[in-house]
């Protein structure tokens, strides 16, 4: 019933919750140009409740992911996007893509014929300098992290731009999938970078949808565009709306505010899915968990202070107070669920005698037991906080827990002002390798923790460097290992996200990092 | 009276400018680096210095606040602060509408419920009806906005058979206690009062029958403005839950003060000739018995909106509607933005400040006893 | 010159004349209380496992039940109609009062430290008899206690602000009503530009200012009642001020300090005094509404507002987080307010509204 034309990989949640919903997966169809309709429906709205809201429009100042992606995506089309069924990065506006044997150069192919609105041409030249505007001053998207490993870009010819990099990365193909795979017309920005990204003109980008109205805190508009390269666009409006909470979401989705909602917590999602909605969801690894600031002058700063903490949390409290019980938890960086992991990986260990011994050492080296806790104050992210604070001061901390709106906190974790914050990793199946070397890499500018270990680069960059699965997970058993020993952090589960819809919503293409691509969707009758 | 009116409009400006500098150094007191938050992460400090000196926020705190007096007296009441920068006149210009409707259509829901409520519980002192609408108002009164608001929501949002049939109930036994009243006063009542009693009842039958078969569905969160291709009805419905949360502690408010108005106007020497001399007895509570008690009314009314436009903050954050009070709160306030935080609250002090000096012209007015002098 | 009040809650009409016997015997009416007790317990008790939605109007049935017996009882003893409503709004007000104060002593489950329920069930429904009685909140914190604790907060917080409000309001409208001329403009400029401050917004404003503790929102709640008792102290003084023993201490070479001391401040106390039942009232739901924004004090402290905000995401599932906060605080508003409208009635001379 409308799981028609989506993917569906329910194996995989099935396999996490326990089973539910029978429905057989359907394999992905990014060739439902034409299925829902001959011509733009007039009438025809989504109206999609967002995680969190993005101001601004253009990808290097957005984080991206759950905060902007979708938005993102349905402005500009990406260049790659990725396939939940096959764990392929999947081509939309590139051809293809082939790297060496070393995976150190990458050669890649544009689709042919993709202009924007005011003539100019989607080519190498383009894509190439939209990849330098991840590296300029002061833009708030990592992606620019990856691309300090880029050393050289050769325009071979108009459809193809030659990449080659530092260190070896199998997967580099996800940074054409991620935010600078959404290619930005460099020619239709002009004079005011600001007014630019409060609202692209139509020739921004190519992606099925165009900008009428952005109000922020209010909505945002976006009406099709009539002449998509993939096709018509059969919903004529695209409207984003943010209602804090997944709660309040899903409330509003029921009311039939919104008929996509886009839902990030499991005891939600579970009410979700038991009433039967229309639904996608994947799990995002490492999802769940409280990122320690290892920077000096933070308690985080002593490694005993720091196992104190990873030894407190016991992950089934958690579980329990602030999901329902409905979490899959798993106290290490991937669960069984993910792609990388294997038996070799190991969870933290939850020792409530150990923490306070711990605790006790750090305070004999002068530690005062004070800890300020800084979570989001949209559900659950209260409850976690609180649950954290009382599981903190049964190993003996003195916790302050502080609540504010949930854009402010990722600011201020971001600034790096903070002791322990609610604060995952969001390691997708395409996007894991990325986002572990992003939180725990020295080198990383989104290092948010001030963690460093020269046996974590090197960790990670085997990750990068793995030819096939075996060794990704050989590698990410050894990241792991470091991370437990190091007490980084605390993973304790593996959160839910993505979206339910309306029923009569179809066609509706879920992309990387949790995107969604509404270019092919439309209304049944 | 003019001079009574001049020394009012006199006492505005001195009012009106405590507030604006009460709000200014408010906010410098709140804690925090605007700069900081604008320019975000990777900020090197003589950014944050150079940001600092073109905001301003290196003057003394008295400087800026004549800087920002003197633009106001112009009509530009600054820029926001963070992302994405938006004249302040312009947020405020999109915020007003929203919290202004919802302080009306309050008022007016209020006023709509109270005056017949107020009417027939002081015609009718001391029976159940008035014991129970007293109750009622009590009760009313006690319930926190935020409280009642969630009620509502979740109620007619999720449970709209539950309020549909509790409206059958409501309107079956309204009709149900006029017929009763109708029946226990047999003897005393003319036919034409008879004919209107029953008329009554069966009014309020038909509005419940259509309300039971009409109900609309309401949104949980969000706001239609007027201006959108949706137009009126969804605007209305939109702002239908949230108006009516606001308006449940003033129809309290209104009908106690109406009733006990009344109680002692009904025991005038006036009404009792006029009813001696026959006049029906709807046309002694409307001509006679309400006019009086009309000007106390008007002056609760005008104040109850002043209040109301300073008050929604509750309801739009529950409702998600974006009002005044949400835009000087949430964006203003907890963010820490502090150029819409003054000229938020000096918009909603000036709103305020004349709706009361309408409200004393009009009371001068109305009060022959004032207006003589 | 009739100034235009803020706070009004016009009042009763105080309490009804005494009724005839009805159609039913006396005995029966008093029967309804037993009756009431026992439709109680059944919500209570054995509809335990109910969901809250069905117990509800089974309690609220039995609650108007026991009420109407007891009147009938009272009348009974009594020989004359007692006005129950306002002594069972004194005895709850009295209780709530009593347990806040006693709450260190009584034998009530955890309810302010996290750490401490870590290993208790989270979201229990309410069972009268069991260690819950009022069920747990998403952190396994007893509602009960939670509630009597919230009790303390409220209470401590509007009666601080209160007493500050009442003396430091209270001395400077005596003194413009006193004084007149000069003085009396500039205080009523001040009340009015401070009436003029949309609530709500300044009490955000100044809690994020400065951080939320009880003393920081008394002395915002306080800044909020201050013009209220001005205008009222004002207004009483301006009538009493006429008044022949002023007049005579005056005549006396009383000095003013004197007369305000001696003649004026007793009797404007009264009125304030009566008002500020209404005022504590008014008070606590501003806390409440602090709290419940967020802006107030934070759990797992707890207080009214807050733990009705943690509860509003699950009206569905566990009503009983709203509810019963919510139910306490409604109880406690209504009874202050009954208590003050009868304060009023008797302690204000000038009982209108307007």
């Amino acid at each position: 019933m409308g799981f028609a034309a989506l993917v569906l990989p329910l194996s995989m949640i099935a396999a996490a919750c326990g089973g539910d919903g029978g429905d057989s997966a359907s394999p992905a169809t990014t060739e439902a140009a034409g299925d829902g309709c001959e011509a733009t429906v007039p009438g025809t709205q989504i109206n999609y409740g967002v995680f969190a809201p993005t101001p601004v429009l253009d990808p290097p100042q957005v984080s991206g992911g759950l905060v902007g992606g979708t938005e993102l995506v349905n402005i500009y089309d990406a260049l790659f996007t990725f396939d939940y069924d096959t764990n392929q990065f999947t081509p939309r506006l590139a051809e293809s893509i082939k790297p060496n044997d070393a995976f150190t150069v990458w050669t890649l192919k544009l689709r042919e014929g993709i202009t924007y609105s005011d003539g100019t041409a989607l080519d190498a030249q383009m894509v190439s300098d939209n990849l330098d505007r991840y590296l300029q001053q002061g833009v708030r998207n990592t992606s620019g992290g990856f691309l300090t490993t880029v050393t050289e870009k050769k325009i071979v010819d108009p459809q193809t731009l030659q990449i080659t990099l530092s260190r070896p990365w199998s997967e580099f193909q996800l940074v054409f999938a991620d935010e600078p795979g959404l290619i930005v017309n460099t020619k239709a920005i002009g004079a005011d970078a600001q007014a630019f990204g409060a609202k692209p003109p139509d020739a921004a980008g190519v992606g099925p949808y165009v900008v009428e109205r952005n109000v922020p805190g209010e909505e945002l508009v976006m009406k099709a565009r009539q002449d998509y390269w993939d096709g018509p666009v059969c919903i004529e409006t695209l409207r984003f709306v943010f209602v804090p909470g997944a709660q309040a979401t899903y409330d509003a989705y029921k009311a039939g505010d919104v008929n996509v909602a886009f839902l990030r917590d499991d005891s939600v999602i579970a009410a979700a899915i038991d009433s039967g909605a229309a639904n996608f969801f994947i799990e995002q690894q490492a999802g769940g968990g409280f990122a320690v600031n290892h920077r000096a002058g933070r308690p985080g700063a002593d490694v005993k202070v720091r196992e104190a903490i990873g030894k407190a949390v016991d992950i089934n409290v958690v579980n329990n107070r602030a999901f329902g019980g409905e979490m899959n938890v798993f106290k290490a960086l991937v669960s069984p669920d993910s792609r990388f992991y294997s038996d070799a990986i190991k969870e933290m260990a939850t020792d409530i005698a150990g923490a306070r011994a711990a605790l006790e050492e750090a305070k004999a080296a002068g530690y005062d037991g004070q800890i300020d806790v800084l979570c989001a104050n949209a559900p659950p992210a209260p409850e976690t906080a609180l649950t954290l604070e009382a599981l903190l001061e049964a190993a003996g901390f003195v916790v302050n827990v502080t609540t504010i709106p949930t854009a402010d906190q990722i600011g201020q974790v971001i600034k790096g002002d903070y002791d322990i914050a609610c604060w995952g990793m969001n390691a997708g199946p395409e996007t894991g390798m990325t986002s572990f070397s992003r939180n725990l890499s020295s080198t990383s500018p989104s290092n948010r923790v001030g963690y460093a270990n020269p046996a974590m680069d090197a960790a990670i960059a085997d990750l990068f460097a793995a030819p096939d699965e075996s060794a990704r997970q050989q590698a990410m058993a050894e990241i792991n290992k470091i991370y437990n020993e190091d007490w980084v952090g605390v993973i304790y589960g593996a959160p839910q996200e993505g979206i339910i819809w309306a029923d009569d919503v179809q066609g509706i293409l879920p992309g990387n990092a949790t995107t969604f691509l509404f270019g092919n969707a439309y209304i049944a009758k | 009276m003019l001079r009574l009116f001049g020394r009012r409009l006199i006492r505005l400006v001195p009012v009106l400018f405590l507030v604006t500098l009460g709000t200014f150094f408010l906010t410098a007191l709140v804690p925090g680096d605007p700069a900081v938050s604008i320019l975000g992460p990777e900020a090197t400090p003589e950014a944050v210095a150079n940001l600092r000196v073109e905001l301003g926020l290196d003057q003394p705190l008295v400087q800026r606040y004549w800087d920002w007096l003197s633009s106001a007296f112009q009509g530009d009441l600054g820029n926001s602060l963070l992302q994405p920068t938006d004249s302040v006149v312009e947020l405020i210009r999109a915020s007003l509408p929203v919290t202004l409707q919802l302080a009306a259509m309050g008022l007016l829901m209020a006023l709509f419920v109270a005056i017949p409520l107020a009417i027939w519980s002081a015609y009718r002192a001391d029976t159940h009806v008035d014991r129970a609408s007293t109750l009622l108002t009590a009760a009313l009164i006690s319930v926190p906005t935020f409280l009642a608001a969630l009620l509502l929501a979740y109620f007619f949002v999720f449970q709209p058979d539950v309020v549909r049939w509790a409206a059958v109930v409501l309107g079956v036994s309204i009709a149900g206690a006029m017929v009763a009243g109708g029946v226990r006063r047999w003897g005393d009542d003319t036919n034409r009062a008879v004919v209107i009693r029953l008329g009554g009842a069966a009014a309020v039958l038909a509005v419940t029958a259509l309300v039971f078969v009409w109900f609309p569905e309401f949104p949980r969160t969000g706001f239609s403005r007027l201006t959108s291709e949706d137009g009126l009805g969804e605007n209305l419905r939109s702002a239908f839950l949230p108006a009516f949360a606001l308006a449940l502690t003033e129809i309290a408010v209104f009908t106690r003060l109406l009733r006990g108005d009344m109680i002692s106007t009904l025991q005038e020497d006036y009404v009792l000739a006029a009813r001696a001399k026959g006049m029906p007895v709807w046309r002694v509570l409307w001509s006679d018995a309400l006019r009086p008690s009309s000007f106390s009314l008007v002056t609760l009314a005008g104040v109850s909106l002043g209040r109301l436009i300073g008050g929604t903050v509750i309801v739009e954050t529950i409702f998600a509607l974006p009002g005044m009070g949400r835009l000087v709160v949430n964006q203003g306030v907890v963010l820490g933005d502090f150029t819409i935080v003054q000229g938020g609250v000096l918009v909603i002090a000036v709103f305020y400040v004349v709706i009361n000096l309408l409200v004393d012209i009009s009371y001068l007015y109305l009060d022959p006893r004032i207006r003589r002098a | 010159m009739p100034e235009t009040p803020v706070l009004e809650v016009p009042s009763d009409s105080g309490p009804a004349p005494a009724r005839p016997g009805r159609i039913r015997p006396a005995w029966l009416r008093v029967a309804l209380l037993p009756l009431g007790v026992v439709l109680l317990y059944v919500a209570l008790a054995v509809m335990a496992s109910l969901t809250v939605w069905a117990q509800a109007p089974v309690v609220v049935v039995g609650l108007a039940a026991c009420y109407l017996g007891l009147d009938a009882l009272l009348f009974a003893i009594k020989g004359r109609k007692v006005n129950t409503g306002f002594w069972l709004a004194v005895v709850w007000v009295v209780g709530v009062v009593v347990l806040a104060l006693i709450a260190d002593w009584l034998p009530l489950s955890e309810s302010r430290d996290t750490a401490a329920t870590l290993l208790e069930t989270p979201r229990l429904r309410p069972d009268l008899f069991s260690a819950h009685p009022l069920g747990t909140d998403n952190q396994a914190l007893d509602i009960l206690g939670g509630v009597i604790y919230g009790a303390r907060i409220s209470l401590q917080v509007s009666f601080l602000a209160v007493v500050i409000g009442m003396v430091g309001g209270g001395l400077l409208g005596v003194c413009a009503g006193f004084f007149r001329g000069r003085l009396d403009a500039v205080v009523g400029v001040f009340a009015d530009s401070m009436l003029a401050f949309p609530p709500l917004i300044l009490l955000l404003a100044v809690v994020a200012a400065v951080d939320a503790s009880a003393l920081n929102i008394s002395l915002a709640l306080a800044l909020l009642s201050i013009p209220t008792y001005t205008r009222l102290a004002r207004a009483n003084t301006l009538t009493l001020a006429q008044r022949e023993f002023v007049l005579s201490a005056r005549a006396m070479g009383a000095k003013d300090w004197r007369i305000i001391a001696f003649e004026l401040v007793p009797n404007v106390v009264r009125p304030l005094l009566s008002y500020s039942f209404i005022i504590i009232a008014v008070l606590i739901v501003a806390e409440a509404s602090l709290s419940f924004l967020g802006v107030g004090i934070q759990r797992p402290t707890p207080t009214w507002g807050n733990m009705i905000a943690a509860g509003q995401d699950n009206l569905q599932k566990t009503p009983h987080l709203v509810f019963v906060p919510g139910a306490v605080m409604f109880v406690t508003v209504f009874a202050l307010n009954k208590i003050g409208d009868r304060a009023r009635a008797k302690l204000d001379p000038r009982a209108s509204a307007i």
